[in-house]
């Protein structure tokens, strides 16, 4: 090759990463407007709403609210608690024993009163079997609980035997050790009841860090921000992706991912498309995409719907080791259901979700971390090579930074704006310290999860999830302190 | 000193991405700094507003129950009262005093009742507090319209039901709702009239409200639900069977009936099913028998369920031809009351078949 073709490949390189940086900013300035927007709006429409009437009536749809449990001895009393405090009225809650080898089960009969019973299961989805079987309270304190024993089939399994033990009409998929509010079911079922011309067929939740909350008798008390950088640097992460991000997608009807620490589902939708997948590890992004594939299959109208209150709480890694394994199988989930569902990407007869949401999942955030480390690479060999012009690349860094700064600084206002959540003197300062630092103390380690999380995919197809060590939040340190 | 001509000569010479970095990277100093500083400043304003809001709520609320607690037994307003009425007449002015005195009054209207109440209904007409309420009906605004209407329903203002009414099919579903709420909350089963003329849907959100506030009454005497029955808007036609269920209105069970022959929506005909269950209407059961076979999968599964307690021993050939049925859950509540009607017959059914939840479901039974 003539050393100009050589440079006019280079030329095209480089524009080819401008395009990609400049799509990137776009995309992320227009989704910040629409969020702004709907959020407003959604504020504005809330402040009208009356949801204690929802509560006593006698009409209000059932849900049933399903807990994949595994080893979780340490907190299952107080977590299956809170579960039981919420004040809908017609709910029950199903606690799937997804095959412990702890004591968790001997602690919820006892504490709980529980006694077996007979139950038989309409198998719609096939799962792992029952291992000592169903339970009940004879304590009708606790007469909304449930607790299935199974053998051991992963998260996605017991989630799919919750689906089968469940009688009502609703299904609220949730983590076992998330908190959440007393009002969240009035507020999640609220966009299913409200919808007429189309139908609902999941709703998603914000998801708040509690880490450094405290937290009495499964409810939330006082909210603090953590002491550590890296732990508020994934408080910021989430403001932005379910403050600027989410609210935008639910507008254009294009959100593809329902949090699996708190989604309600219509079930018969749920168990219609089959279920969750158990092959892959990002079941919560998989059956939402296989939901919509289904709806627009069958050409009805439909919605996946977003609430932004922050009614579900729950524990973030607090140490880097566990923040990459929870991000590797965010990227390896992500992977999987792009590639599962690859026949709706750039397909016009998908509509929005196969122009507009699989191309943005696709191009932003499945090939962002490769783009990244291409990027990376590329830079690397032109320093070795001494074809950097310094002060070029040092003016498109502060650009990214500083781009990277005002769009988790708007994050924050819309926070403040809205719900205003982290009111103390003092955290104000906090947040804007770690805005500055984030790119340094989180991004780096979250590409290089996603790089992980790609080899591994390709390289390590027997990697299944990773380990989160719970501390738990129900003892939280500032609470003992108190 | 700085040399100016220094950088301008270097920016001069960039190409053209280049500059466009730099005045990308100008900008978005100055909107970050900006943004820093009314970060600072917002959470600054957040914290004073929730002290000043608390200060004037505690004040308010003294000056309100000063009010209140004023020589109740007489008709005309005290010296007192009529300071306080001007006091509160010239807060108003201020759109924030305003709405911080309006949510006092709506607190106190809804914890307090009898005298008292119709106390504050005073204090709200004589303050001119509803002459901003009734204007807010005219706003090009539907938050502002919809905030009227709320404060009109909350202080019970009827003379302006006219309008009201008028705003039941507007295009904003929150003023519609609110005057929905309205005509409910302040004329009970007379208010529900507006049913006749909504050509817009009623959300079950909507309904489940709507039949909350009419279950407060204390007269529960309602209108004729048949006009609504027969409504071309389907979920009028929704509201109106949850009204039978809720009133047990017997009387129109044989529009019930032809509701569930002839309607076309099949939400429409599964809540009929479940109504006319719920009334225990048993000729209903051999209607829907006759018509099983034509009912979709959704309607047949509620007949079975609503009608569980139904069946008798007349019924047990039509259940024997269900137990086999595609659907689990015929299958399993046929095979049910089979064993609740005929338990003999239940033990003798064979546990053998190709039909494998069948097999489950009879060895199950057979054994608990």
């Amino acid at each position: 090759m003539d050393p100009k073709t050589v440079h006019t490949l280079i030329l095209i390189f480089h524009y080819l990463f401008l395009v990609y940086t400049v799509a990137v900013i776009t995309s992320y300035v227009v989704l910040s407007i629409i969020s702004a927007k709907e959020t407003v709006e959604y504020k504005k429409k809330n402040s009208f709403v009356n949801y204690s009437e929802i509560l006593s009536s006698s009409i209000s749809p059932s849900i049933s609210i399903i807990a994949p449990a595994y080893n979780e001895s340490l907190n299952i009393i107080e977590n299956v608690r809170s579960l039981l405090s919420s004040h809908y009225v017609n709910y029950n809650v199903i606690i799937v024993n997804d095959g412990s080898t702890d004591n968790s089960l001997e602690k919820l009969i006892e504490a709980y009163d529980l006694v077996k019973i007979d139950y038989l299961i309409n198998e719609q989805i096939i799962t792992k079997p029952l291992r000592e079987g169903i339970f009940k309270s004879t304590n009708p304190a606790f007469e909304k609980l449930i607790v299935v024993d199974k053998e051991n089939g992963g998260k996605a399994d017991a989630l799919n035997m919750g689906l089968n033990i469940s009688n009502n009409e609703y299904v609220a998929c949730i983590d076992v050790d998330c908190l959440l509010l007393e009002d969240a079911l009035q507020k999640m079922i609220k966009p299913f009841l409200e919808a007429t011309s189309v139908k609902v067929i999941a709703t998603g939740g914000v998801i708040r860090i509690a880490n450094s909350c405290v937290i009495k008798d499964g409810k939330l008390i006082d909210i603090n921000l953590p002491n550590s950088l890296m732990e508020i640097a994934q408080i910021l992460e989430y403001l932005r992706s379910f403050l600027l991000g989410r609210m935008a997608w639910s507008r254009l009807n294009g959100l593809l991912v329902i949090s699996g620490a708190f989604g309600l589902f219509d079930k018969r939708i749920a168990i219609d498309v089959g279920g969750y997948d158990t092959t892959t590890v990002g079941e919560d992004m998989e059956i939402i995409v296989r939901m919509r594939r289904f709806m627009e299959d069958k050409k009805e109208k439909y919605k996946v719907a977003y609430i932004p209150d922050p009614l579900c709480w729950t524990e973030a890694p607090d140490n880097y080791k566990t923040l990459i394994s929870q991000r590797n199988r965010w990227t390896r989930g992500t992977i999987e259901t792009l590639k599962k569902h690859r026949k709706i990407g750039f397909n016009s007869k998908y509509r929005s979700l196969g122009l507009l949401s699989y191309p943005y999942w696709f191009f932003f955030e499945r090939m962002a971390p490769i783009v990244e480390l291409a990027g990376i690479i590329y830079f690397a060999i032109l320093v070795a090579l001494d074809y950097v012009r310094w002060d070029y690349a040092l003016a498109f860094f502060v650009a990214a930074y500083l781009f990277t700064l005002t769009f988790t600084i708007v994050a924050i206002f819309s926070e403040e704006l809205t719900y205003h959540q982290y009111k103390k003197k003092g955290t104000g300062f906090k947040l804007l310290v770690t805005t500055i630092l984030e790119p340094f103390i989180l991004h780096p380690f979250i590409l290089y999860a996603a790089i992980i999380g790609n080899i591994d995919y390709y390289f390590n197809k027997n990697k299944k999830w990773g380990k989160m060590t719970r501390k738990g939040l129900v003892k939280s340190k500032n609470y003992q302190d108190n | 000193m700085i040399d100016y001509h220094y950088f301008l000569n270097y920016y001069y010479q960039l190409p053209v991405v280049l500059k466009w970095v730099w005045i990308t990277i100008i900008v978005l100093s100055i909107v970050v700094f900006l943004l820093i500083v009314f970060l600072k400043l917002l959470r600054l304003k957040l914290r004073r507003n929730e002290k000043i809001t608390s200060e004037y709520q505690d004040k308010y609320e003294a000056l309100i129950v000063a009010y209140l607690y004023s020589d109740i037994e007489n008709e005309e307003a005290t010296e007192e009262q009529k300071s306080i009425i001007k006091k509160i007449k010239s807060s108003i002015k201020d759109d924030f005093k305003r709405d911080i005195i309006v949510a006092i009054l709506m607190r106190l209207r809804n914890e307090i009742s009898g005298e008292m109440a119709d106390t504050i209904q005073d204090l709200y007409l004589e303050t001119g507090l509803v002459n901003s309420a009734k204007s807010k009906l005219k706003s090009d605004e539907w938050y502002v319209v919809s905030k009227g209407i709320r404060e009109l329903t909350q202080f019970h203002v009827k003379e302006i039901h006219t309008e009201v009414e008028k705003l039941v099919n507007h295009k904003n579903r929150e003023v519609r709702k609110q005057s929905q709420l309205y005509l409910i909350n302040l004329f009970g089963f007379e208010g529900l009239n507006f049913l006749e003329n909504l050509t817009t849907p009623l959300s079950e959100w909507d309904q489940i409200q709507l039949l909350e506030i009419l279950q407060r009454f204390s007269n529960q005497k309602i209108s004729d639900v048949t006009k609504w029955l027969a409504s071309s808007n389907d979920t009028v036609v929704s509201f109106a069977l949850k009204l039978v269920k809720i009133y047990n209105l017997y009387g129109v069970k044989e529009k019930l009936l032809i509701l569930f022959k002839n309607h076309p929506n099949k939400e429409v005909k599964i809540e009929t099913i479940q109504v006319l269950s719920n009334l225990q209407i048993v000729e209903a059961k051999e209607v829907i028998k006759e018509n099983f076979e034509t009912l979709s999968k959704e309607e047949q599964i509620t007949f079975f369920k609503a009608f569980e307690d139904l069946f008798d021993i007349e019924d047990k050939d039509f259940l024997l031809q269900n137990i086999q049925h595609k659907i689990f859950d015929i299958k399993f509540i046929s095979l049910k009351i089979l064993k609740r009607l005929d338990t003999p017959l239940l033990l003798k059914l064979p546990t053998a078949s190709s039909d494998l939840e069948y097999t489950k479901i009879v060895k199950f039974l057979q054994t608990h």
